[in-house]
């Protein structure tokens, strides 16, 4: 398996800390909590997809809600697999961050 | 909630276009619960640009995501669709095999009429092109006078450019070559007129002079090899030395305009002569751009009528668009009809392809339905069984393509021969071929593919796992129903062509009312014509040669029309009938009988102003005594002398003309007929050649048998004969492989049954004849539909000929009857294949 890309490595987290709750507005606002970027609701559709093709998460059906015109939420769980791919670009995150702080980057 | 405004419907909408029930419902619901967020903390106006963003930026991701789910959904389709052709080997290549055959015949007759179509379509002013055409009211006539282009052009200012085209067969010859070919007399503004490109030479000044001439890249290789012909000097029989002037390109095979070389009529004819108002050839027009040519015409209709006061003529000009020229004849059947036809046998022969198709897929239902069955379990729906089953006929529709292809590669040169025709195929600078060959393959597949795809996207998938047999009683009557259609279909076929080869047999053994066996035609040049006397003494003495005329006219081919007076009438008031100059030996020559009076008197100047009329015209004239009353063409006045016993001058599509015969001077006699002894033919064709080479040394000699000429008249039919023998055995084919293909399977299906039957002691025979039953009386029935329908086409078609045989019940009977037998041999034989098994193999299994 290829290694997450950062758009799905934030995503998953996101899923992660949501617990339960993480679905297309949550996922929004919390990425807009760590990069102050206002995404817009395509951009983390489509690596939502991806995950979801690759197993990582799962989709669950949600109560409709009347703010959503009675539609259905879909919320997002995260799976084994998801947690080990995770787990997987931490150790290489981990890495990169040990290896670029023993050169000059590192002091500053 | 405070606020109540919803998003953009149109935004809804459009999303909804590409995703479908939770994804749809997962967006729309988190878009909507932001845009009320954002409503509440901006404007509504800001919200719905917001909304409308998020939606544009949203579809791209699911186009993309429908089209990574299509492709991985497609390879499964394919992959199973391979899987299958493979696991039912004879099946598939039945299946693929019949629809290739019906493919390649469709391609075959597409190629045709696109070639017939194309008829002179290649000039570039076409659209405004015109022939001239002269009418008596009834019938129709292509050749027009030949001041009447020029008077056109004086006269109107529609008329921009006009040519006359003359068409004469002419004795070339440069040093020791000599050829017969084909000249047409043209004027100057041809060139500017039709797109027959030239290779050398300036087309403003090519036919500047009287003694230019303009040849084609083949006639000019002939002639002078590889040498530039340009500038070099040419005798055209008697009539002086011509200067090379131009060199054209081949004229194209679809041009209904053939020539070899062009000069100006001048080059032949006095001046006198072609500013004159009699009839030659054709004339060609070019109009104004944008002109109607019907209003056209009719201001033009009386200009003879002004013109030509040497007789009070009814004679009428029109315009003939010039692309319809090829498909449209002045009298008698259009060969368009033949394209109708032809497409119309291209569609029952894809059909009957199309149907092996259908009923052998739903045959075979049984075995896919448990894939159906899973397939809906997991989760597919109906519209996507449809789906694979519509791409799996459109794979088999392609695979048939590429075999069609090879076919129609290989059988081409066959076609070619068959129907008379120089198609060749070029996939890369033809695109229509292109386009038509993936329409009729696309098209082949959604035919075949739609009762297949909506039958097995039926089941139920509760039923099919269960394994309960399906009861499929509509589905047996869906499939009889296409196999009577089918049949009804090449049976058709088969009466058709068996009324239509009677018809050719008819026309072939038809007494003409002349004799036509060991008569030679032999076109005479101008020394000969002016020898004739003595040229005909010379040949009369050889013993092989029987019998010897000269005329200005085939017997076969009688096409002048003039008008006529005769005693009774009014003065001034003529009626039109043909006319033929002849020998007095002519009427003995061609074995002609007279009904009453005698034949013109050899070598007598006193029936120089005389006629002979026959049958129809007398009837015209309505004289009952007609020997001695006063007749005449125009005003040259004789008395009758004779009427001859009618025979068949023309087509025998159409009736027997009213025709009047003349003694002719000698330079009007252009075509020598020879009747020889049927036991030394090369012997009396050796003499011919060495009298007539002796009295014309440059004379090339060419002859024609009579009877090949009569043949020629009837090559289009003909040639649609054997194109149509072919198709129908081709449709009969497809239709047997069909049956060959069902048959079998249920053979495969009743092996069980079959077996315990012959255990309980039936015999071979019972069994196959309980087999092939429900086919022979499902072609039985096909006979009673094809019947009526072959005999209504056939009833008219048939009585378009003024002369024709009558077909009766007998032709029908056996059609049908080798309907039933072909279907009966080929249903036996799997039948009788799977009687012949032993029980115990069958019942064992499983």
């Amino acid at each position: 398996m290829p290694l997450l890309t950062r758009t799905e490595e934030i995503i998953l987290t996101a899923v992660i800390i949501l617990k339960g709750n993480a679905y297309g507005i949550t996922i929004r606002d919390y990425i807009k909590k760590v990069t102050g970027e206002e995404w817009s609701f395509a951009k983390i559709y489509d690596p939502l997809n991806k995950l979801t093709q690759k197993e990582y998460v799962k989709k669950i059906e949600g109560e409709p809600t009347p703010e959503r015109g009675g539609r259905r939420k879909i919320l997002y769980e995260i799976t084994d697999d998801g947690i080990s791919a995770l787990k997987e670009i931490q150790e290489v995150n981990k890495t990169i961050a040990v290896d670029l702080k023993n050169t000059a980057l590192g002091n500053l | 909630m405070k606020n109540k405004n919803t998003p953009p419907k149109f935004a809804v909408w459009l999303l909804s276009r590409f995703l479908f029930g939770l994804e749809l419902s997962e967006k729309l619901g988190d878009l909507q619960e932001e845009f009320y967020y954002q409503q509440n903390n901006s404007s509504l106006f800001k919200a719905r640009i917001w909304y409308w963003k998020q939606i544009l930026l949203t579809i791209p991701v699911c186009i993309k995501n429908i089209f990574q789910w299509g492709i991985i959904m497609f390879k499964n389709y394919v992959k199973i669709a391979i899987r299958n052709i493979q696991k039912h080997k004879a099946f598939s290549t039945i299946n693929i095999l019949g629809l290739a055959m019906g493919m390649a015949c469709c391609f075959l007759i597409l190629l045709w009429v696109q070639d017939e179509l194309s008829y002179d379509n290649f000039h570039k002013n076409a659209d405004n092109l015109y022939r001239l055409v002269v009418t008596d009211g009834e019938n129709y006539g292509s050749s027009s006078p030949w001041a009447l282009v020029s008077t056109l052009k004086k006269d109107y200012p529609e008329f921009l450019k006009g040519t006359r085209f003359i068409q004469r067969t002419y004795n070339l010859r440069f040093g020791e070559k000599k050829f017969y070919e084909e000249a047409g007399l043209v004027d100057p503004e041809f060139f500017e007129m039709f797109s027959f490109p030239f290779i050398k030479g300036n087309p403003k000044t090519a036919l500047a002079n009287v003694n230019s001439i303009v040849m084609t890249e083949e006639t000019a290789i002939k002639f002078f090899g590889s040498e530039d012909p340009i500038g070099k000097t040419i005798t055209l029989e008697n009539n002086g030395d011509f200067t090379v002037t131009g060199i054209l390109e081949n004229v194209p095979h679809n041009s209904h305009m053939q020539f070899d070389v062009l000069v100006k009529p001048a080059a032949i004819f006095s001046e006198q002569k072609i500013n004159g108002w009699s009839y030659e050839g054709p004339s060609y027009v070019l109009l104004q751009p944008g002109s109607d040519y019907k209003k056209v015409s009719e201001k033009i209709s009386n200009t003879i009528i002004k013109y030509d006061k040497r007789y009070n003529t009814s004679i009428l000009v029109e315009l003939q668009p010039f692309e319809e020229i090829y498909l449209y004849s002045l009298n008698g059947t259009d060969p368009v009809a033949y394209v109708y036809i032809f497409s119309g046998i291209a569609i029952i022969v894809l059909l009957i392809a199309c149907i092996n198709f259908m009923n052998l897929t739903t045959a075979k239902s049984s075995q896919r339905a448990k894939e159906i069955g899973m397939r809906k379990v997991i989760g597919a729906q109906k519209k996507d069984i449809v789906k694979q089953f519509f791409g799996e006929s459109v794979i088999m529709a392609f695979v048939s393509l590429f075999i069609a292809i090879i076919g129609v590669y290989l059988f081409l040169p066959v076609f070619n021969e068959v129907a008379g025709k120089e198609i060749t195929i070029n996939f890369l600078s033809d695109k229509s071929i292109l386009v038509g060959l993936l329409g009729i393959t696309i098209l082949t597949g959604i035919i075949s593919g739609t009762y297949p795809a909506i039958y097995l996207s039926s089941f139920r998938p509760a039923q099919v796992l269960k394994n309960a047999v399906l009861k499929s009683g509509k589905k047996q009557t869906f499939r009889r129903v296409l196999i009577v259609f089918q049949f009804s279909a090449a049976i058709g076929l088969i009466i058709c062509t068996s009324v239509i080869l009677k018809q050719m047999e008819y026309i072939r053994s038809k007494d003409m009312g002349f004799e036509r066996d060991n008569i030679l035609r032999v076109t005479l040049d101008d020394n000969l014509v002016n020898k004739i006397e003595t040229v005909k003494n010379e040949l009369l003495s050889d013993k092989n040669i029987l019998k010897i005329t000269a005329s200005n006219n085939l017997p076969l081919n009688v096409n002048s029309f003039n008008p006529f007076w005769w005693e009774g009438k009014e003065r001034e008031d003529y009626e039109s009938m043909m006319f033929v100059l002849v020998d007095p030996d002519y009427f003995d020559t061609f074995g002609m009988k007279m009904k009453f009076g005698r034949k013109f008197v050899e070598n007598s100047k006193m029936d120089s102003s005389n006629y002979i009329i026959n049958e129809t015209a007398l009837k015209l004239t309505g004289f009952t005594d007609p020997i001695g009353k006063k007749f005449a063409m125009w005003k040259n006045e004789g008395e009758l002398i004779g009427v001859v016993e009618n025979f068949n001058s023309s087509s025998l599509h159409e009736e027997i003309a009213p025709i009047a015969f003349m003694i002719s001077q000698n330079t009007y006699k252009r075509t020598l007929f020879a009747k020889v002894d049927s036991k030394n033919i090369p012997e009396a064709i050796d003499k011919i050649e060495k009298t007539l080479t002796s009295f014309s040394p440059n004379f090339i000699f060419e002859y024609h048998f009579l009877d090949d000429d009569f043949d020629k008249q009837y090559k289009s039919e003909s040639q649609l004969l054997s194109l149509l023998k072919y198709f129908t055995f081709l449709a009969i084919l497809i239709s047997c492989l069909g049956l060959l293909g069902l048959a079998s399977f249920m053979a495969e299906q009743k092996r069980k049954e079959i077996a315990i039957r012959k255990v309980l002691g039936a015999t071979v025979s019972s069994v196959v004849t309980g087999l092939s039953k429900e086919f022979v009386m499902l072609i039985a029935l096909a006979n009673l539909i094809a019947w009526p329908v072959a005999y209504y086409f056939m009833k008219s078609w048939i009585e378009s000929f003024s002369f024709h045989t009558d077909f009766g019940f007998e032709i029908f009977i056996l059609s049908g009857v080798i309907a039933i037998l072909i279907a009966l041999l080929t249903t036996g034989v799997q039948a009788y294949n799977a009687a012949n098994k032993n029980p115990v193999d069958n019942l064992k299994c499983e």
